[in-house]
C-alpha cells in the first residue's frame, strides 16, 4: 500500500493506492493541472481521501442499470445508484463515500485514463474535487478570482459565470493593469475561518485564448511557453511573468457577474442581495440538489458570501483591449 | 377550497433561505426556485413558526393597518401559488394531506 499526502486550497488530500502505478500518475498529474503540492501530512477534519485499492470485478458499463446518471460531461457523467454518488470516465470509477467521517472516494483510475485529453483529465479531478468539497462544507463556484490593493487592504474580486462570459478575458487585462491573481474559472469556497467566506485557487494557470493574446503581442513568448488545451487555447504559466502576484486566497469583497458586449465601455449595474444570491444558485444547475444533504450547507455558504460582498452585473466593452486601464480603474473604485 | 379554517403548513422538503429583505424557497422536489417579497416573506416566517391562516391574516391586519378582508385576500392568494407549487402541505377536510 502507497500513501502519499497533497495539498489543495485549505485541504488535505490522501491519496492510497496498491501500487505505485497509479500513485506517480496521479501525483504527476495533479501539480501540473491544480493548485495542489506535496504536503508530509495534514489536518484530518479537512482531508479528502481518495482510496484506488479497490477492485470492480464488473465493468463499469454494466453499471447503467445500478447507477441514473445526474450531471453527464464531454468524456463521462456523475451519478447516483445504491445510495451513493458515482463519477466515471471510460473505464474509471469513483464512487463517493458520505458515510465517512472524512469525504472519501474509493475506486479505480483505469490505465487508459492517461490517454485522455489533459482537459478531460482536469475535468475529472475537478469533479472530484467538487464532489468531495461539498462533504466538507465547501463549494467549487465557477468563477475566477483576484486581488487588488487599491483600497490599502488586499481584497478580493471574483468574476462569476460560464465559459465564454469574458472573465478570463477581464482577468488577464486586470493581471495586466498590476492586479494579484488567486486562480482561473474555479475557485473554492470555504467559511471555516471566523465567519468569512474565502475563495481558493483550484486550476493552475489562466487559459488564454488566441483571441486574446493577439492583443497582447507582448505576450507572444508567454503563449509559445503554454500548454496547448486545444487549438484555440494555451494555458498560461503567469508566476514568471508576474512573481509575487499569485496568491492562495482571498477574502472576496467584490462579486461581478460579466457579459460580452459589444459596446465600447464598460458598465457596471449593481445587483441586490437577492439578485446576486438568485445568480449564484443559478450557476449551481442541477448539482445543488445532487446530494441534498449538503444543499443546506452550501446555502448558507451563498448567504454569508452574499452578505459579505456587494455585487454588480458588468457589461464587458471594447475597452479592456482599448484602454485597460480605465477597465482597471473603475474596478478599483468599486473597494475604496 | 382554500379557506382561513385550512391548515397549512410548509413543505419540509424546501429550504429557506433569509436574505434582507427577502426569502428564497428552494424545492428539493422540483429543484425550482421562488423568491418572496417582504410581505410573503412574513407570511412564510409565520407559516414555519405553526401559525394558523386565521392567526396569520390577524397579525397582518395589525402589522399593516389593513382590513381583515384585505389581510385575508393577500393570505389566501399567495398560500393558494404556495401550494400550487408543492410549497406548502394542505390539510383538506378529508384529513389528507395533498400539494396544492
Amino acid at each position: 500500500m502507497v500513501f502519499s499526502y497533497h495539498t489543495l486550497g485549505p485541504f488535505t488530500l490522501q491519496l492510497i493506492s496498491t501500487d505505485n502505478h497509479p500513485q506517480i500518475e496521479v501525483a504527476r498529474c495533479w501539480p501540473q493541472l491544480f493548485q495542489i503540492r506535496p504536503t508530509l501530512y495534514g489536518d484530518a477534519d479537512r482531508t479528502f481521501l481518495l482510496d484506488l485499492t479497490a477492485e470492480f470485478e464488473i465493468p463499469v458499463s454494466s453499471l447503467d442499470h445500478l447507477v441514473e446518471e445526474k450531471v453527464p460531461f464531454a468524456n463521462g457523467a456523475i451519478g447516483q445508484g445504491n445510495g451513493c454518488t458515482w463519477l466515471r470516465a471510460g473505464e474509471s470509477l469513483l464512487v463517493i463515500q458520505p458515510a465517512q467521517a472524512r469525504a472519501r472516494a474509493v475506486g479505480r483510475i483505469a490505465p487508459d485514463f492517461w490517454d485522455l485529453p489533459l482537459v478531460a483529465q482536469r475535468d475529472f479531478f475537478q469533479r472530484l474535487f467538487f464532489l468531495l468539497a461539498r462533504h466538507l462544507g465547501s463549494y467549487m463556484l465557477h468563477a475566477n478570482a483576484l486581488y487588488t490593493l487599491a483600497g490599502g487592504a488586499e481584497a478580493g474580486l471574483l468574476l462569476v459565470g460560464d465559459c465564454g462570459v469574458g472573465k478570463t478575458t477581464l482577468s488577464l487585462s486586470l493581471i495586466r493593469a498590476g492586479w494579484g491573481y488567486v486562480g482561473d474559472d474555479s475557485v473554492l469556497l470555504d467559511g471555516s475561518s471566523a465567519g468569512t467566506v474565502s475563495a481558493y485557487g483550484v486550476r493552475r494557470g489562466f487559459a488564454c485564448t488566441q483571441e486574446s493574446a493577439a492583443q497582447w503581442p507582448d505576450w507572444e513568448d508567454l503563449m509559445a511557453a503554454g500548454i496547448p488545451l486545444n487549438p484555440h487555447k494555451r494555458l498560461l504559466d503567469l508566476d514568471k511573468r508576474y512573481p509575487g502576484r499569485a496568491a492562495a486566497r482571498c477574502r472576496p469583497r467584490v462579486l461581478l457577474f460579466p457579459t460580452v458586449t459589444g459596446q465600447a465601455h464598460t458598465t457596471l449595474c449593481a445587483l441586490d442581495e437577492t439578485q446576486t444570491f438568485l445568480r449564484l444558485l443559478e450557476r449551481t444547475g442541477a448539482g445543488i440538489l445532487l446530494e441534498p444533504e449538503t444543499t443546506p450547507a452550501l446555502l448558507a455558504l451563498f448567504t454569508r458570501l452574499v452578505e459579505q460582498t456587494h455585487a454588480y452585473h458588468l457589461s464587458l466593452g471594447r475597452d479592456v483591449y482599448t484602454e485597460p486601464t480605465r477597465v482597471a480603474d473603475l474596478l478599483e473604485s468599486l473597494f475604496a | 377550497m382554500l379557506l382561513p379554517e385550512t391548515q397549512v403548513t410548509p413543505n419540509p422538503q424546501v429550504l429557506t433561505t433569509v436574505l434582507r429583505h427577502e426569502v428564497v424557497l428552494l424545492s428539493m422536489v422540483t429543484s425550482n426556485y421562488y423568491t418572496l417579497n417582504e410581505t410573503g416573506a412574513r407570511i412564510w416566517r409565520y407559516l414555519q413558526a405553526g401559525l394558523s391562516l386565521i392567526e396569520i391574516i390577524r397579525q397582518l391586519e395589525e402589522h399593516y393597518e389593513i382590513s381583515s378582508a384585505q389581510a385575508q385576500q393577500s393570505v389566501l392568494k399567495l398560500v393558494h401559488t404556495l401550494a400550487a407549487e408543492q410549497l406548502v402541505l394542505v390539510k383538506m377536510d378529508t384529513e389528507e394531506e395533498v400539494y396544492g
